[in-house]
């Protein structure tokens, strides 16, 4: 058996996301009293593909996108092509962005979670019809997680990156190794 | 070169054969995989209700014993009042069975009410549904009508181990035949997303043009039982104002619910009882 | 090494060879630009018209409502579970590939042609559904192989019906069981309503299926269109005024595949409902009437003497218009054949008027100076004319009898003599000066038009026969070859009313519509109208109408028993007019029963008590009487 952390990240950010959406949905649910709903999972994505080697993050972004299906209304899988697709997408930008430019992650980060969002209303308009309340929802409900992402995006980043190097991994140190 | 090229293109074989895979893979395989996840996540959900249980509890021995005697004063009388109204239910029920019996009547659906917390509750732009933390181990029957003190909540759309997803009236998914209070003809009720900050509400449509709604008088939309899913005269919601078609045969309107259908905390889901009769 | 000095450094052939491609490229976008700016519009419809496929909706009827504002004729919902045939499409394709697999599987000669395994698979899938629907309602409902292959091929664009015309028990437990995603539709329509079954059936008509409806103000009229089958007006006022009645039609134009499958709408503009209409009719008044009338043959009409309207108009035998909507079985109209409930008596009926007629035979006498008050007649039950005996209906005899008594108590020996001084030209004149000969013209469709008001020379063009003196006998007594319409009578009652000739009748109520002032063109003197009147009053005081009576009105009626020679026996037609206030009129009535052979029926016994729960009502609901 492989002793080095670093062949596991995988497997630590996908508990670690397992636990985010874990507790998201909680907050979700005190959310919807008030008919609100964040949803993050563009940074869920984004971490991966921008910090972890090809196959650690295909796994993790597998892993999580079959766990985030699972609790969901639709089919297992649904995500998974999203998901995936933007990750490599993001693995081929990560060489043009300074691993220490915060705000280029954080950009990056918005824009993977509106991409993500996007594709969830298209799919969940074809099951119950594009109503006027339906596109203001989920415009609401998308400016409302933008800006949460906005503002605690890079806190989050390096939160993860913090996780990580409790398991004595470094992924700026890879990073910056493998330039 | 070639080295480089092939560094180049090993994202995207990655992504073909992830994907290529995962479309191999037996839908069996998929399913089982699915619940796996799921039930691993459900004792979450069920937690939170706990710890929310747990907060409201901490919450009540912050209240003064005098506001809690007060409470319980209160509760002592509320009690008496049901006590008295189930001791009428019975002789009621007793009368139907009566006549039933005396007219060779089919009995009336009765039901059993099981009650679920809810543990989990995704009323966004996609969805309108809650989680209730009891399922296939409590034989909560899919498709079962749900109800609280303030009338519908919803169905319920799947049954998993330990938890059941409800659709809730608010979701476009749910269509029901209702009633004017007071009038015998089924309407069609469907869920319309909720919006923030406003009550939840629904649609009513194929309503006749004589059912009039003056105004600052909503009417009260009601279960019609006739679908055979709902029992009769729960409450759905009210409704302010109708609006003749321009085909001049129906009319629509907006149903407003309750604003208590997005916080409340306990359901019941009623499952059929098999007629003795 | 830039283009142009690779291109020099070619060889002449190849060059060659560029340049031909050069021209072949330049005509070929020649082309294409001639086709884009110069033929843009001829391509762009043709491909329109390739693509687009247009649906007329019809629009819903517009409500017919009685004088007093209550709904006679509505719409009412029909709920039926239909599917697009269209969105089965992958199913359809699905199933067959099924069945061709399981085909595979057995002996060559017992496989199916391709073309029936289509149609096949396309019953399977569509019974598939059937089988769901019938499962919650509990029924057992099969699909017709034919129906959906015509639907498929005709159709396509539009929804195949699973289950027509469910009641609203059945609507409802779709409503709830069927889920909201599944390619069945709960789709709610509407069928002509009629909230009082048969009352008026024959006024208000029925609505069948259209045939063919007017698109002609609708976009996409060279666009192949699918029409939705909507109702027009068969019968009665339904008929007369469909125009109004008639909804205005919706459209929806689809983009469709090349297959003629629709996959997305284009326009789509909702039905207008059709104008609402408010006859005269009293919906309570005909009701009366038609309580009345019973199981009788015959009709019974009721008219507003100051304006023209028609408050009643009944007919019996009648039928249930609800059990022609939203279509008639084979079962209801052999059923109504049979009872020869189709023709509305009121106006369609030809008739012998009987005694009812002596007020034209008395007004002919008293404007010509033939007859007058004190002119006397003595009855012994019968009158001899020529060689014949004529009878009187009492055959004791009235004994001396004046005009008023004779009136009164409709003494024939009275008419049978002085009938034969007045002459057959007189009193056919005043038939005719009273319209007799003539439709009354009221608004509804199919009135009969060939009434007889008999005079010399009609019996010499039409049987080429002389006219005897007992032809006038028979006529001054209103039998004979005397044919008019109860709606004729009653008009007639009206305009004697109201001292006038003729009196238009109407079915089109406007509230704003004044009392018409008399012309008071009946050219009689005071005298002779009055002593007409008084008989008429006698009658229904204590005459062959005492049954009229309604207490504090004074009531003119006359009554008339006509007798009708068929091959088969004789049978009765018992009449009766009336109007009322005699000081100034509001009312008039006139009332025909058409007796079966065998039945003895009278005009004062069997068609007075028809009138005058009408006339109490009315005085009722007027407040000149008190309601019981």
């Amino acid at each position: 058996m492989d002793k080095n952390p670093e062949s596991y990240q995988w497997l630590i950010l996908f508990i670690l996301y397992g636990i985010a959406l874990i507790l998201l949905s909680q907050l979700n649910q005190s959310l919807a009293t008030v008919s609100l709903f964040l949803f993050v999972n563009g940074l869920l994505v984004s971490f991966p593909a921008l910090f972890l080697p090809l196959g650690q993050g295909i796994a993790a972004v597998f892993l999580f996108s079959i766990f985030y299906d699972s609790g969901e209304s639709w089919n297992i899988g649904v995500s998974l092509f999203p998901n995936l697709v933007t990750f490599t997408a993001l693995y081929y930008l990560r060489d043009r962005i300074q691993y220490d430019n915060r705000r280029a992650y954080k950009m990056v980060v918005l824009i993977v979670n509106l991409i993500l969002y996007i594709y969830y209303t298209i799919l969940a308009g074809n099951t119950y019809g594009v109503t006027s309340q339906f596109v203001f929802l989920n415009l609401l409900h998308l400016l409302v997680s933008e800006f949460v992402l906005f503002l605690i995006a890079g806190l989050l980043i390096s939160y993860q990156k913090d996780v990580l190097r409790m398991f004595n991994i470094d992924v700026d140190a890879s990073l910056r190794a493998a330039k | 070169m070639s080295k480089e090229r092939n560094q180049r293109l090993r994202p995207l074989i990655a992504l073909g054969l992830v994907l290529f895979t995962w479309i191999l893979i037996p839908t069996f395989f998929k399913k089982v995989t699915e619940d796996f996840f799921y039930e691993f996540q459900a004792p979450s959900w069920i937690g939170g209700t706990l710890v929310r249980n747990v907060q409201k509890f901490w919450t009540g021995r912050m209240e003064s014993k005098k506001s809690l005697i007060e409470e319980g004063r209160d509760l002592a009388r509320l009690n008496a009042t049901l006590q008295y109204q189930i001791q009428q239910q019975d002789s009621l029920a007793a009368q139907v069975d009566r006549y039933e019996e005396l007219f060779n009547l089919p009995s009336l659906p009765t039901y059993q009410a099981e009650v679920g917390r809810i543990a989990r509750r995704d009323t966004n732009g996609w969805w309108q549904e809650i989680t209730i933390h009891k399922g296939r181990n409590f034989e909560i029957p899919k498709g079962a009508p749900v109800v609280y003190s303030g009338g519908v909540v919803g169905k319920v759309r799947k049954v998993n181990m330990t938890t059941s997803i409800i659709d809730l009236i608010t979701s476009p998914n749910i269509r029901l035949a209702a009633v004017f209070e007071g009038d015998k003809r089924p309407v069609l009720y469907q869920g319309s997303i909720s919006t923030p900050f406003t009550p939840p509400k629904g649609t009513v449509q194929n309503v006749p043009t004589d059912i009039q709604i003056s105004k600052g008088h909503p009417r009260r939309l009601i279960t019609s039982g006739l679908g055979g899913v709902f029992p009769e005269g729960l409450t759905i919601g009210w409704v302010q104002t109708l609006e003749a078609s321009s085909d001049g045969l129906f009319q629509s309107g907006e149903v407003i619910l309750s604003d208590e259908l997005n916080t409340i905390r306990e359901v019941a889901i009623l499952r059929t009882l098999e007629s003795d009769g | 090494m830039n283009i142009i000095e690779i291109f020099r450094n070619y060889n002449a052939r190849l060059r060659l060879v560029t340049y031909l491609l050069l021209v072949m490229l330049m005509v070929l976008s020649g082309g294409l630009a001639y086709r884009q700016l110069f033929k843009y519009s001829e391509y762009s419809e043709k491909g329109e018209r390739q693509s687009l496929r247009r649906i007329i909706v019809p629009g819903p009827r517009g409500n017919i409502y009685d004088r007093d504002g209550r709904l006679l004729v509505g719409n009412r919902p029909r709920y039926s579970a239909d599917v697009f045939l269209n969105e089965l499409r992958p199913e359809f394709r699905a199933e067959f590939k099924k069945l061709r697999d399981y085909y595979d599987t057995i002996p060559e000669d017992q496989v199916p042609k391709t073309g029936d395994i289509n149609i096949e698979a396309r019953r399977n899938v569509v019974q598939r559904y059937i089988n769901q629907v019938g499962k919650i309602l509990g029924r057992s409902l099969e699909i017709n192989s034919k129906d959906i292959e015509r639907h498929f091929g005709q159709q396509l664009l539009l929804r195949f019906p699973l289950i027509n015309d469910m009641d609203p028990e059945e609507y409802a437990l779709l409503l709830e069981q069927i889920p909201v995603q599944s390619p069945i539709q709960i789709f709610a329509s509407n069928a002509r309503y009629y909230p009082y079954g048969s009352l008026a059936a024959h006024t208000l008509g029925w609505a069948g299926n259209t045939q063919e409806m007017d698109t002609e103000n609708l976009p996409g009229d060279k666009l192949m269109t699918f029409q939705e089958r909507g109702y027009e007006g068969k019968s009665g006022i339904e008929k007369q005024f469909d125009e109004e009645l008639q909804g205005e039609s919706g459209l929806e134009i689809w983009v469709v595949d090349p297959s003629g499958f629709q996959f997305e709408p284009k326009v789509t503009n909702t039905p207008i409902q059709g104008k609402d209409l408010q006859i005269t009719l009293d919906s309570e008044l005909q009701d009366i009437a038609e309580m009345a009338l019973g199981d009788q043959k015959g009709a019974a009409i009721a008219l507003d003497t100051k304006r023209g309207d028609i408050l009643v108009m009944a007919s019996k035998p009648d039928y249930d218009l609800n059990d022609l909507s939203p279509y008639m079985s084979n079962a209801v109209a052999k059923d109504i054949n049979d009872r020869g409930a189709w023709i509305n008596l009121a106006f369609q009926g030809l008739y012998s008027p009987g005694s009812t007629f002596k007020i034209v035979t008395s007004l002919a006498g008293l404007r010509n100076g033939f007859i007058d008050g004190e002119t006397m007649s003595h009855c012994s039950g019968s009158y001899t004319v020529g060689s014949r005996n004529f009878r009187c209906w009492n055959r004791l005899g009235h004994g001396d009898v004046t005009l008023h008594e004779s009136i009164k108590h409709s003494c024939n020996v009275y008419f049978y003599q002085h009938g034969q001084d007045i002459g057959v030209n007189y009193i056919s004149a005043e038939a005719r000066r009273f319209h007799l000969d003539q439709p009354t013209g009221v608004e509804l469709p199919f009135e009969a038009t060939k009434m007889i008001v008999p005079s010399r020379e009609w019996k010499r063009e039409t049987r080429n026969q002389a006219w005897y003196p007992g032809d006038t006998a028979n006529f001054s007594i209103g039998q004979g070859d005397l044919r008019v319409t109860p709606l004729q009578m009653a008009c007639f009652t009206a305009a004697f009313a109201r001292k006038e000739t003729e009196f238009k009748p109407t079915i089109i109520y406007d509230p704003y519509r004044q009392a018409i002032p008399s012309k008071r063109d009946i050219k009689a003197s005071d005298t002779d109208y009055n002593l007409i009147l008084d008989g008429m009053e006698a009658a229904a005081i204590d005459g062959t109408a005492k049954l009229i009576k309604v207490p504090g009105v004074r009531i003119a009626a006359k009554t008339g028993t006509a007798q009708v020679q068929t091959p088969d026996g004789m049978r009765h037609l018992a009449w009766s007019i009336c109007f009322a206030p005699i000081e100034d009129p509001e009312i008039a009535i006139a009332v025909m029963i058409d007796g079966q052979f065998g039945d003895s029926l009278g005009g004062g016994s069997t068609s007075v008590p028809i009138a005058q729960p009408i006339l109490q009502r009315f005085f009722e609901k007027m407040g000149h009487v008190a309601s019981r």
